[in-house]
């Protein structure tokens, strides 16, 4: 593809569903540090149908609260501001990319495996003491966007390369590196440049196929874990993400994080246990 | 969205107490006050429970002023499964801080606190969070900790206990490593005293045994006359290569084996001996029977033959029963010489000529050599001439019937201090396993009862005995089937 087509295809990725103010909103106020949770409750409530929904699903088996919730402040208390701010970033993308038909695209299944991924990568982030583990829900639902794009950008080209993978029993990756264009991680990367989105959600999307690529050490170990984190979601419930071969584990990243076999089949029973939940993820 | 951030001054504030806290901390116990102080400059708390993770639920190990845990126990539950930091308003305004302590995906214990904070912010939840991750991993160091002391102190007691069934062995173990150098011994090892013999064939065997990987077992005389078995097993311990050794003082066993045998010799030298009267005792009386009912009818020629031969087997008789005489005194020690000056070299051909005859009939030449005519020595000759006697007729008893010369050589070799007597065969020999029991009582080469040589045992013991009461010495050389040379050395 040349510098011109390129140039088009991102124009195409700046017309696309960005976050709304309130989203906005939360995402700056949770990273800051002074942020208290009445700024936050009132930034949600800005938005009487978020506010209904993070209650929703506050309130839903997925956090299953000792009691029920009924105040906004309450639930950003009890679940903590990451994963509110989780809950706002979820419910836009799944409003804005996976509540109409795509070309090419079964959006409900690859929302499936967003959402399991997501909640593998926390599995992996508590196993490996990782402590931002909300920072790693949030990039591993984010992480296969790029797909869902290609699908609303160029649904001719997402067709050819999904024919081509399915027959050849290959991955997606596999065929999209041999093509003259950017991947799926990096139509992701783009699009969260333009949503501003921080350096470390943009590199996970970029490199979670190719994670020895990435030298930003902040952000190293978030990439390794989306990566493990997509690898067990694969072996949990695979297919959902137009693979059709086995989704490998790269060895730099298993000595990284020393993973020990005993430990990644830990992380697969955990993740194989929570996944009558994603079901949750998807009343939003 | 910068990326997460929290105000670098709080963080500092925790690490900083965790490794001011926790420097000290040399238990499990210890280190629960340790967690409050450092909570306490982050959160202003009044009342606080720590419950470690017991089988599948939650036991209370420290708090202060805390409520019932029943009424907290859902909410520990609750946080165990949600693995992260959580705040719940109660109805009385307090604040509810519940924090797990997760170390590799595993909940090792909730920590959970009444504050009165009425606002919490982004930086004291990422703050708590820190705090809740620093203090999981020390207590799984703990937990470790204490767990290897439980486990040393298991591994210590039943060190303890085998020591104690191997020292209460009176068998001697000891375990060598590969260097050969002992690296472990038990009581009876340590305390026993080994000769230089016996320490010798110790590390020969351990040698073997490790060079050949295989056990070897050995039974072993030392030079003072005691039995030891000694067995080597060659094991794998920790991957290394060890020998177990076994040392055992058989001593005891050996000496019953020993008096059993000289038993089963007595009973045999019993039927040797009863064997060994009867003959010439039955001949005596057939000859003497015809004496008396047929006198008439003998011819003078044939008395003269009878007579002769009731004289020679009377005197064989004679034999006999001087030589149980003489053992006799030997076992109770009254044998007793009388020393004269003596010429042994008269002695020994006068003790020859009267062996002629049987030499002769036997096929046996005897020669004799002396470089003197004379040589006088303190001797008791009565006994001394046994001496000459046994040799020499032994010599001609065991002459080997498939040579056909046979010969039996007595020499004299007077020397400064002693003289040496000298008798040589070219007999069947003495296989070389007899060895010194040639001179034991009762022993016979044939023990077999064959009675194809007579004889009663007896004469070599009586042989060396009466040597060595005149302070002289007696051994021999000998090959099977070509001969013996005993030698008998007194001193002059």
């Amino acid at each position: 593809m040349n510098a011109v087509d390129l140039e088009k295809y991102l124009e195409g990725i700046e017309e696309l569903p960005t976050p709304n103010f309130v989203v906005r909103r939360i995402i700056q106020l949770v990273s800051d540090p002074n942020t208290t949770v009445k700024q936050v409750q009132n930034a949600i409530s800005m938005d009487p149908s978020m506010s209904a929904k993070v209650l929703k699903l506050a309130n839903s088996a997925y956090y299953a609260l000792p009691k029920k919730v009924s105040k906004l402040s309450e639930a950003i208390m009890i679940l903590g501001f990451k994963t509110v701010r989780n809950l706002a970033m979820s419910i836009f993308t799944k409003e804005s990319y996976f509540s109409q038909p795509i070309p090419q695209v079964d959006e409900r299944r690859l929302w499936r495996h967003l959402v399991l991924t997501a909640m593998a990568c926390e599995v992996v982030s508590e196993i490996l003491s990782y402590p931002n583990k909300e920072e790693t829900f949030m990039v591993g639902l984010l992480h296969d966007l790029g797909k869902i794009i290609m699908g609303m950008l160029n649904p001719i080209l997402l067709r050819k390369i999904l024919e081509y993978a399915r027959k050849s029993k290959v991955n997606f990756y596999d065929v999209e590196k041999e093509l003259p264009i950017p991947h799926h991680g990096e139509m992701a990367a783009a699009l969260f440049k333009v949503w501003g989105l921080s350096e470390i959600t943009i590199e996970s999307a970029r490199n979670h196929h190719t994670p020895h690529r990435v030298e930003d050490e902040n952000s190293r170990d978030i990439v390794y874990i989306v990566h493990v984190g997509n690898v067990i979601a694969n072996i949990v419930d695979g297919g959902h993400d137009f693979n059709f071969s086995i989704v490998d584990i790269d060895l730099q990243v298993w000595e990284a994080l020393n993973l020990t076999p005993k430990a990644f089949k830990t992380m697969i029973e955990s993740v194989k246990n929570k996944q009558h939940l994603i079901e949750e993820f998807d009343t939003v | 969205m910068g990326k997460p951030k929290t105000s670098t001054s709080s963080l500092n504030r925790v690490i900083s107490s965790f490794l001011r806290e926790m420097v000290a901390v040399e238990s499990l116990e210890d280190s629960y006050e340790g967690f409050v102080r450092i909570l306490k400059s982050i959160l202003d708390f009044n009342w606080y429970l720590i419950a470690l993770e017991n089988e599948g639920g939650y036991k209370v190990v420290h708090h202060f002023n805390a409520p019932d845990f029943e009424e907290l126990e859902s909410y520990a539950f609750w946080v165990a499964e949600r693995k992260s930091v959580s705040f719940f308003t109660l109805e009385n305004e307090e604040l509810l801080v519940l924090i797990p302590f997760i170390f590799r995906g595993r909940v090792l214990a909730v920590m959970i606190v009444g504050a009165n904070q009425g606002e919490i912010d982004v930086e004291l939840e990422d703050t708590i969070k820190i705090f809740a991750l620093i203090a999981a991993n020390t207590l799984a160091n703990l937990i470790l900790a204490d767990q290897l002391k439980e486990r040393n102190a298991i591994i210590e007691e039943s060190r303890r206990f085998l020591n104690l069934l191997l020292d209460s062995f009176s068998d001697q173990i000891a375990v060598y490593d590969v260097e050969r150098e002992i690296v472990y011994m038990n009581e009876a090892f340590k305390k026993a005293e080994r000769s230089e013999d016996l320490e010798a064939e110790i590390a020969g065997a351990v040698e073997e045994s490790a060079l050949r990987k295989e056990s070897i077992t050995k039974e072993y005389e030392t030079s003072d006359g005691r039995f030891y078995s000694i067995e080597t097993i060659p094991l794998r311990l920790e991957g290394e290569e060890r020998i177990l050794l076994i040392v055992s003082d058989i001593t005891g066993t050996k000496e019953l084996e020993r008096i059993k045998k000289i038993d089963r010799m007595k009973t045999e030298f019993v039927a040797n001996v009863s064997h060994e009267i009867r003959t010439p005792l039955a001949a005596i009386k057939a000859y003497t029977e015809t004496l008396l009912y047929s006198f008439e009818d003998l011819d003078s020629e044939t008395l003269q033959e009878f007579l002769d031969t009731i004289l020679k087997q009377s005197e064989h008789l004679e034999s006999i029963v001087e030589e149980l005489l003489d053992f006799s005194r030997i076992e109770s020690g009254t044998l007793k010489v009388e020393k004269e000056k003596t010429d042994i070299v008269s002695l020994t051909k006068e003790v020859l000529n009267k062996l002629q005859a049987f030499a002769e009939k036997n096929g046996v030449k005897i020669e004799f050599e002396s470089e003197v005519d004379e040589c006088l020595v303190e001797i008791d000759s009565r006994q001394f001439r046994k001496v000459i006697n046994n040799l020499v007729s032994n010599a001609i008893k065991y002459s080997d019937k498939e040579k056909s010369d046979r010969w039996v050589k007595i020499s004299v070799y007077p020397r400064d201090s002693e003289v040496e007597i000298i008798v040589a065969d070219n007999g069947i020999g003495i296989p070389e396993h007899v060895g010194d029991r040639i001179f034991q009582r009762y022993y016979r080469v044939d023990s077999k009862l064959t009675y194809e040589v007579s004889g009663t045992g007896l004469g070599l013991t009586i042989t060396k005995e009466i040597v060595e009461a005149h302070g002289g010495q007696i051994w021999y050389e000998s090959v099977e089937k070509m001969g013996t040379t005993f030698h008998v050395v007194i001193p002059r």
